[in-house]
This record gives C-alpha cells, structure tokens and sequence, in this order.
C-alpha cells in the first residue's frame, strides 16, 4: 500500500491530465473543480462484497417492483403497507406515468445506493438514488490511472477488476434498446457531471448528445447525425425528469425533448432511468424500503437503513420531538447534502424553531439516529488522518441486477462533518474488491 | 463515418481552428519575447489591427502578458486556448480521452505562465502538447471525415493567420491546396464562390488576392 501512497501526487497529476472534474454553481457563477482523490482505498473483502450484492440486489428489485405496482395496481397502497399521502404528496412522484410500462418492465436500470458502515460492522442503508445517480465513472477512471501510477500496488493485492463499468451499461443499454442507436443525453457543458457523460459515453461507445440534437418524429426519437436522422433505441438520460419534455413536464424547459414521452408511451424508446422513479428514492419513501422488500418479496431485508423515523406517525413524532437534539433531521424536498441539519448542532433556540417546522409540515421531515460510522484513513498533506466515508454501490439492472463490484467512496475533509458531498467539497476513494 | 450528432461537426471544425490559433500565434510571438530582452519590441498595435481584435495594451510588454495570458479577456489567447479544451471536452466520445488529455496539458503549461519570468518555457509546453494533441488525433481517430473536419479548421487559422500577419506567405499555395483536398474528404458542403475562389486564384498574389482568399477562406463553411 505505501507504494501506492507514495505516488499520490502524480496520480492526482493524471486525474488532472484527464480532466477529472465536477462543476460547482456559486454566486450565480460556474466553476469548474477536480474532484481531491485520496489513494488509501476503501477494502471490501470478498466475503463481505457477496452480502452486500444480495443485499443490494434484492433492495433494487423491490424497489423496481414498487415502481411498477405504484404506477400500476398501487397494491401496496390498498394493502396499507405505504400511506398513500407519501407517494402522491412525493414530489417524484408523476401522474403522467400513470399506466406507463417501460421496456422490459425495469424502472431503474442504474441504481446508486448510499451505504455507510457502522463501527458494530454492519453497512446501513441510508439514501436510495433511482434517477440519475451519478459518480461511477470517478472511481473507474481513478483504477486505471493507479494501476499506471503504482502497478506493484496491484500486482501484490488481488482486487476485482473495475474497469468493465463501460460494458455493463452498454449491456444495459443493449438490453432495452427499442432498436437504433444508444445515446447519452447531457443538459450541456456546464453540468455539473459533464465529465461523467462524456467519459461514459466513450466506455460504452454511446453518442453523446444534447436537446439540439435529438427531435421526435412519428413518436419515434432521432438523433441528427452525419448519416442523417438515425432513429435512438435507448436514451441514458442525465436529465432530470421535470426537464425532460417541455410538452409533457415543465414548460419553460429548453433542455428537454419535445413529446419524447410520447415516442416512450409508444415502447418507441427505452429512456434510462424510467421517468417518474423519484418517488421511489424519496426520503419519506426510503423508511418503508424494508416493508416493500417483505411485501414483494416475502423475504428479509438483508441490508438494513439507518434507524429512521417518520414524523407523520403519531409515536415517531413524539420521539422525534423529545430527542431531536440526537437526531439527524433531513429535508425530504432537498439533495446532496443540502438541507441535512444535526440536531447536536443546534442552539435551544434553533432547536425549538425546527421542531416548529416539524410539527408544522411533519411529512416534509424524517429522523434518523446518528450512524456512528467508521472513519476512513485519508493523507493529508504528509499525515494520515481518520474522516468520515460513504459508499455509493451501482447495480445495473438487465436481465437481473448486476452490483459493479467497486463504487464511489466519498470522504468528509472537514473532521467535524458528516456530509461527504462533493457539491460541499468532499472528496473520493477507489472502493476495492478484494479477490478473498 | 459513424452516427455522429451534426452539432459535433461544428465542434470539431472549432477544436481545429482554436487549437492552430493557439500553437501558431504563440510560434509568431515567439520572436517578440526575445526582441524584447534587446529592448527593440514589436509594435503591438499593428499586430492588433491586422487580426481586427481591440488593442487597450499600453506596451508590448503588457501586450505580451494580456493578450497571451489574460482568461477574462474574450480576444486573448488564453480564451482560445479555453475554447480548444471547452470544444474538447463536449468531444471526448469522439476524440478519445487519451487524445483530449493534451488539451488539458497544454492549457494547464498555459496556466502555470500567468507571471512567469520566463513566460517561454511555459508556452514552448503548451505547444509541444498540442503538437501531440496533433499527432495523437491523427493517429488514433479512426473516422477520417472527423479527421479532416478538424483539419479543416486548422487550415483556415493557419490561412487567416498567414494572410493578415503578411507571415510565412510562400505557405498559402500549399496550404489552400491542402484545405481544398481536407475539404472533399470532410464531406461538409462548402460554399461554392469560397471554393471557386481558392481553386482559381494563384501565385503571385497581390493585395486583392489576398484579400479575397481571406473571405473566401473565413467564409467557406458556415460552422
């Protein structure tokens, strides 16, 4: 391993080099950031990897069943194992999905779910991200880029190859393709992941492609090309579902597809993730993960969420009121690590004021108990210190789900934080795979 | 070539253009730096007047800082060197990573300039990676119409640099013959008077002719 510490400078030179990037809006102004890399890999051994694939698997197809009933039958409602106010108050939820089925029944084709490891040992559940989860192509670009930098690293540790992400999402892509061409669809250059579309979109060999230059003719979606209109068969979108088609969601959006979700109504084309699946990832919803996994499944849950509790239910708010100095507080309308308040870290006075909130609108809130979670070791200047470290774990879902065994390990610069964020300058990992 | 998005092809044709802006006017400007050490700079207003940008510089010396290094300024060579990487980047699927990677070298030598005592070190850098950049798409993009759509680009700079600066002028024949044969490989439409011009008018050139091979060569696509 310290071979590979050693050389943490030239590898951050060639992330550079690479244009590893995210980008930042501040101030109404857009910056451009590389994303820090700390070269002490997050290790999962082999035995530990397999759980969390079963686990993971079975949440992605429970949620993917979820999808399907909520925009279907809606079982789950009538058998009252979700209150109905959470999927139609949900702001992901989507009433012009209603009857939709998407190619192959999948909903969410490229999952990422946030874990966290207690220090009892035991991984926790603590976001599900069913739309456009983003950060996969961080961690492969980073293996290769090691393995270049200090190959006696990986000739002495036995790691799962990472680097065939590419394969799988064509694979996926391949799999619901409607028939034509697979295309990335990026908002633009000043996206915030526009390094990530466009380094996907050469691993799998898709075109990548903006509003401008796809159109829908005859309920089928083309993309203007060199060759001429060449009919899309699979649309990876990286655009978020209110922006998707001016003429079925948000009007003023000038990045979406006029009647794309007419050409998807008509089965003319796979949009990757399926429209409407933010009310599945919601973080009202995410606390009866767990009862859908039984309800659908007739199984346990093998990978557990963080202690939550729902302010809505009479004993939870009750709870929630009296030990909310302990708790973290989470907004459900708010993402990447926006709107995330500790309780510990209020004053009497602030604490008063969100238990005010909380009472007021209690389904817009959800408690958790903090995770006390284990630390990472991460180099800081010539010193090795301890921040808190997520995991984001992708699982592709074709023919079944497929875990990628890697992920995006996020880390916390800050030694007081929590949030790992890279939005609120946090950095990220390799996550290995050990081969025993 | 392959199903490519139209709007690639304009990208493409600026990438060209952007990245031979760059590499040849800092080989022009090379001169100066040294005339400078004697003393006897340039006059930087004619410089400015030939390729139409504004001159607010109040010497060669601040010229020679601003205009190369200055990334708020829109006419600077910095600016272009930001467009050759912007264009680059919203082309990696196209051009491959490994090839875009100069890119980002060249701008960062660039970067590391900005108050340099020997601001020519820096610069020779830049140039050096994007004359990789220049042999690494060559070799590794297989599609030869993306090929020639940057070279395209390239040529024109190349021309519209030689023809206003009056600078290495016994290269426009060559250069006008090489973007005419880039131009039929490329297979975009170009304007037919453009073309009519840059076949018929030869050697020697008088002022005139130089004048309407500039049009003729700044106008030929409308990218």
């Amino acid at each position: 391993m310290e071979a590979l510490l050693a050389h943490k400078d030239e590898i951050n030179e060639q992330l550079a080099r690479y244009g590893v990037k995210f980008g930042i809006y501040k101030e109404g102004s857009y910056n451009e950031r590389l994303f820090p890399f700390d070269p002490h890999p997050r290790m999962i051994g082999a035995e530990e990897f397999r759980q969390l694939e079963q686990g993971l698997a079975q949440r992605v197809v429970a949620l993917n069943n979820f999808l399907y009933d909520i925009y279907h039958e809606k079982k789950i409602i009538k058998d009252q194992v979700v209150p109905e106010e959470f999927v139609y108050r949900s702001p992901g939820y989507l009433a012009q999905c209603e009857g939709i089925t998407p190619p192959h029944g999948c909903y969410s084709h490229i999952s990422g779910i946030d874990l966290v490891l207690g220090k009892n040992g035991e991984w926790y559940v603590l976001e599900d991200n069913l739309r456009i989860p983003s950060g996969a192509s961080y961690p492969l670009i980073a293996r290769a880029l090691c393995r270049r930098c200090s190959p006696a690293t990986f000739q002495q540790h036995r790691v799962l190859d990472n680097r065939d992400y590419g394969k799988l999402l064509k694979h996926t892509m391949e799999h619901v393709n409607t028939g034509g061409i697979n295309v990335i669809f990026t908002p633009g250059r000043y996206n915030a992941a526009y390094f990530e579309h466009a380094y996907l979109a050469e691993q799998a060999g898709a075109v990548l492609a903006e509003s401008g230059d796809l159109f829908v003719e005859n309920r089928r979606l083309y993309c203007r090309t060199s060759c001429g209109a060449t009919q899309v068969g699979a649309l990876y979108r990286r655009v978020s579902d209110e922006y998707l088609d001016p003429l079925f969601f948000e009007a003023s959006s000038l990045i979406g597809i006029p009647n794309l979700m007419d050409a998807y109504m008509a089965g003319n084309v796979a949009i990757i993730n399926a429209p409407g699946n933010g009310v599945a990832d919601d973080k009202g919803i995410y606390y009866f993960v767990p009862r859908m996994i039984s309800y659908y499944l007739g199984e346990e849950p093998i990978l557990h969420n963080a202690p939550t509790y729902l302010p809505y239910f009479p004993e939870d708010f009750a709870y929630v009121m009296s030990h909310a100095h302990q708790l973290v507080i989470k907004d459900v309308a708010e993402a990447g690590g926006y709107g995330v308040i500790f309780g510990s870290n209020l004053t009497q006075e602030e604490l008063e004021e969100l238990k005010k909130a909380i009472t007021a609108a209690p389904r817009r809130f959800i408690a958790q108990e903090v995770v006390d979670f284990q630390d990472l070791p991460v180099s800081e200047g010539e010193a090795t210190v301890e921040r808190k470290a997520d995991l984001r774990a992708f699982v592709l879902t074709a023919e079944s789900p497929v875990v990628w065994p890697s992920g995006l390990t996020r880390f916390s610069r800050n030694p007081d934080s929590f949030v790992v964020n890279s939005s609120q300058g946090g950095g990220f990992k390799d996550t290995w795979i050990l081969c025993h | 070539m392959d199903s490519m998005p139209l709007s690639k092809a304009s990208r493409l044709f600026w990438l060209g253009r952007y990245y031979e802006r760059v590499a040849a006017t800092l080989t022009y400007l090379w001169d100066w730096y040294d005339k400078m050490i004697d003393g006897v700079p340039p006059n930087c207003k004619d410089f400015c007047r030939a390729l139409e940008i504004s001159c607010p510089y109040l010497s060669t010396e601040e010229f020679l800082h601003d205009y190369v290094f200055d990334g708020t300024n829109p006419e600077s060579l910095r600016t272009a060197a930001d467009n050759m990487l912007g264009n680059g980047m919203m082309l990696r699927e196209t051009i491959g990573s490994r090839t875009l990677s100069y890119l980002e070298l060249a701008v960062t030598a660039m970067e590391s300039g900005v108050g340099s005592l020997s601001p020519t070190l820096p610069l020779q850098r830049t140039i050096d990676y994007i004359m990789a950049f220049r042999g690494c798409y060559d070799d590794c993009i297989a599609d030869i119409e993306v090929r020639n759509i940057i070279k395209c680009g390239a040529s024109i700079e190349r021309l519209s640099l030689y023809l206003r600066l009056g600078w290495q002028l016994e290269r426009v024949p060559t250069e006008v013959g090489r973007l005419l044969y880039r131009t039929r490989r490329a297979r975009l439409s170009a304007c037919p008077g453009c073309l009519q011009v840059l076949e018929n008018l030869s050697e020697p050139y008088n002022d005139s002719d130089k004048q309407k091979l500039l049009a003729a060569a700044e106008q030929l696509f409308s990218l």
